[in-house]
């Protein structure tokens, strides 16, 4: 329904603008029937009156001149007063010449034009009148338009009935003259109303001014022709009066508005300046947040000094914190010839001593004054300059210069101006390195992925299988990449298995590098060598050469021989070895003596490196593991510790390998109640499975 | 994390080093400014105190084996004391005590100091 009531008032609205031209339709139907006489006349007149009315929407409905802009209004009423005096030049001649006669062709056009010129010009206006708007604006103009209206009612059909009326003793002059003044006052309030004139830059108040000198003639002229001998008159007088009491008011508010654009013509400099200051500041900062590259940023911020401040050149050094040196990063006019003699003189000395002053600093006469010699040297054709500091919350990172060939040539005002430039150059240098900072540690994490799936490739990728053992493992790292491995290393012979265990000292990456080169050392002497301690032995002169002295590897190297069925290990440091067996219910820790790798050079650990044989039997499983697991701590920062991870070890021995390597992290799980993990964690369980064998 | 402290305490021939807290990763450069401090001013006997360590980890323990060679050559040491049990565990796992003198009290490392001063290095051998 509201759809239905909508559409209908729509409808109303454009038969309603319809109505007015109706109405003109039935005044020239009763002038051509001609009935003469009084009442006639008066219902003529009032008719009429009641169609401008009704076109009273066209003035306040203009809503596209809101999206033209002011110039479109300036412009159409520059051209259609002009246009309008000229055409009324013209029919004042042809009408005096042979047209005479109240239903004339002339007549009906020319009141048909200028009530239309008038409804345009109006609306031309009402657009400028309300620019800046304030509450009593609009309400200003309408009762301007409805006075006028009615006055003009009055006056037309008037003066014979004014003096039968009870303000006959006024006297119809009088009452004239007071309607006039009202309606005059109103004009002259509303042709106060010229905020546009803000709006123009300097070249475009100049052209207004001469335009409006162009104009006023032509407008007073206009004004002079309806209020004499007026053929809408003829054919209306409330027409005749309506029209030339809004000639009148065009007239005043060009008038008005030319004295006003006078008054601002002496200071348009100085606005046009402000208003570029503020436009370029605003480009600037918007450039800033979208623009993250810093040269480009450079080269924006030199232009726009370069151009707000009409300096004849300017470009910026930003402080090169390594080679303590400035580097030119962007220019505006400077020659290739300049800048390649600046980068000559790119050392520090530049006039330090004036540049640590931290200050701003307007040079008005570089020639004669001693300072900023220097850059007299290179650029020689230099009045005046200013060098403002780039300065961060710490430190000066640089400064920005602007040069012109004229001495004293850097207003107050410039030098505030090229200091708002410098912060913005401030904020645009520490933003870039924000984000290339960001950037950095995104790239870094993303490394660091790739190095934890590598590291995790170096890992075995699934359990060997040795007839008669089942073998798990687990390794959670503490970081991305942490230092500790495990391996198992197929020998050919003897359905034999080396099981490695290690754990290289600190943490992350460093670690990690230890980690791949001990895995692969290993993996090949294990291949030659073999046996354990032979293994190890040569291991540890090879890599104690390589490691940082602050560095050890500590390591369980054990070979399960199948045939034999039996272990034999060597233990590098490492944590102890816990053998579960089915008929004790202690778990035993065997620990055979040996030191780190990488502790020594060679023949201490020889010395004390003992081999240590298991016989295996079924139902045995051996864990190996790192002190990840027994350094883990609770809340409390209480250790998880050797004995718990014993206990937890026994509960959990009857149970196949995968199981017990889930009970075991779980155990830690529940103890550290998923508080961070302070170190990389590894087990190895080999589970003696086949009961046929012989112990 | 636990704080990490080091107190360091000079008589005329040896320093001591008192450590307290957790030595670890975060807190090994501590240990390793301070005893880069000794060596530049030419102190070379060197006893560190462990009685009130909390934890140590294998980067803390990387800090005495990344200055021993150099201390040594220049006739000097670096003694341990007063480890709680599972300090020293730590240590002993690694196989430590072999290569450096680990002592139960500051006057037997003392007394360990003199006798190498007669021109004798002396290893404990456990």
């Amino acid at each position: 329904m509201p759809e239905c009531i909508c559409i209908m008032k729509r409808t109303l609205s454009k038969l309603i603008l319809l109505l007015p031209f109706a109405l003109f339709v039935a005044v020239i139907v009763l002038n051509t029937l001609d009935f003469g006489g009084g009442s006639i006349r008066f219902i003529r007149e009032a008719v009429l009156t009641v169609a401008v009315w009704l076109c009273f929407p066209i003035i306040f409905y203009q809503q596209w001149r809101d999206q033209q802009g002011n110039h479109n209004s300036l412009r159409q009423i520059f051209f259609l007063l002009i246009f309008t005096s000229l055409l009324a030049f013209a029919v004042a001649r042809i009408d005096s010449a042979a047209f005479a006669g109240v239903d004339s062709i002339v007549a009906l056009f020319w009141t048909l034009y200028s009530i239309s010129v008038v409804l345009v010009l109006f609306g031309a206006f009402r657009h400028l009148i309300h620019i800046k708007r304030r509450p009593a604006t609009a309400r200003n103009f309408k009762w301007m338009l409805y006075l006028q209206l009615l006055f003009a009612f009055l006056q037309g059909t008037g003066t014979q009935y004014l003096k039968k009326s009870p303000l006959s003793w006024l006297g119809t002059e009088a009452l004239l003259g007071v309607m006039t003044f009202i309606l005059v006052v109103l004009f002259v309030t509303n042709s106060f109303r010229v905020s546009w004139i803000h709006y123009l830059n300097r070249r475009q108040k100049l052209a207004c001014f001469w335009g409006g000198l162009l104009l006023l003639p032509f407008a007073w002229q206009l004004f002079s022709h309806f209020s004499q001998n007026n053929i809408v008159k003829t054919f209306s007088p409330f027409l005749g009066v309506f029209i030339c009491y809004s000639f009148l008011f065009f007239a005043i508010y060009c008038t008005l508005a030319l004295f006003s654009l006078i008054a601002h013509l002496p200071t348009a400099h100085l606005f046009d300046r402000k208003m570029k200051e503020l436009e370029s500041l605003y480009a600037l900062s918007s450039t800033l947040s979208v623009e993250f590259d810093l040269n480009r940023l450079a080269r924006q911020i030199v232009k726009l000094a370069a151009e707000v401040t009409e300096s004849d050149c300017c470009w910026l050094e930003l402080i090169d914190p390594q080679k303590q040196k400035l580097d030119l990063v962007a220019w505006q006019n400077l020659s290739d010839n300049e800048q390649a003699k600046r980068r000559a003189y790119s050392t520090y000395e530049h006039d330090i001593e004036e540049l640590t002053q931290k200050q701003t600093i307007v040079e008005n006469q570089v020639l004669r004054n001693k300072r900023l010699r220097t850059i007299s040297r290179w650029k020689s054709n230099l009045g005046s300059v200013v060098v403002v500091p780039l300065r961060s919350t710490q430190q000066t990172i640089g400064y920005l210069y602007a040069g012109k060939e004229a001495t004293f040539g850097f207003e107050h005002e410039d030098v505030e101006l090229l200091n708002a430039f410098a912060a913005q150059a401030v904020i645009a240098v520490e933003n870039t390195k924000l984000i290339e900072s960001s950037m950095l540690k995104d790239r870094l994490e993303h490394e660091l992925r790739l190095a934890h799936d590598a590291q995790m490739n170096l890992l075995p990728k699934e359990m060997p299988k040795l007839p008669g053992f089942t073998i798990e493992a687990v390794c959670k790292t503490a970081n991305e990449v942490g230092g500790d491995y495990y391996d198992f290393i197929p020998l050919d012979r003897d359905n034999r298995l080396v099981v490695t265990v290690g754990d290289v000292s600190g943490k992350g990456a460093e670690a990690a590098f230890y980690m791949a080169e001990i895995k692969g050392m290993i993996g090949a002497l294990a291949r030659t060598l073999g046996e354990p301690a032979k293994v190890l032995k040569k291991a540890n002169r090879i890599i104690s050469k390589i490691l940082e002295s602050n560095h050890f590897i500590t390591l369980i190297y054990g070979m399960i021989d199948g045939k034999r069925r039996c272990f034999t290990f060597c233990r590098a440091g490492h944590c102890p070895l816990l053998l579960a067996e089915p008929d004790r219910d202690e778990i035993r820790v065997i620990e055979p003596r040996g030191l780190g790798v990488g502790l020594d050079d060679g023949p201490i650990f020889d010395t004390k490196l003992v081999e240590e044989q298991i016989d295996l039997c079924p139902g045995q499983t051996l864990l190996l593991y790192t002190d990840g697991a027994t350094e883990m701590r609770n809340p409390a920062g209480e250790e998880f510790g050797e004995k718990r991870l014993v206990e937890t070890f026994a509960s959990l021995k009857h149970l196949p390998a995968a199981q017990i390597r889930d009970g075991l992290l779980a155990a830690i799980d529940r103890f550290s109640d998923k508080s961070t993990v302070h170190d990389d964690l590894t087990f190895v369980l080999i589970q003696v499975i086949d009961k046929s064998a012989l112990c | 994390m636990n704080n990490f402290q080091v107190i360091r305490n000079d008589d005329d021939k040896v320093t001591t080093l008192r450590i307290a807290g957790f030595l670890d990763a975060h807190t090994a450069p501590m240990l390793e400014r301070e005893i880069e401090k000794l060596l530049e001013e030419g102190r070379y006997r060197i006893l560190v105190d462990f009685a009130e360590l909390g934890y140590i980890s294998s980067a803390g323990l990387g800090v005495f084996m990344g200055y021993i060679e150099q201390v040594r050559e220049n006739n000097g040491d670096i003694k341990m004391c007063r480890m709680n049990d599972k300090i020293y565990r730590v240590f002993d796992l690694l196989g430590f005590p072999t290569l450096y003198d680990i002592v139960t009290d500051e006057e037997m490392a003392r007394a360990k100091f003199v006798q190498s001063s007669q021109g004798r290095v002396d290893r404990q051998d456990n």
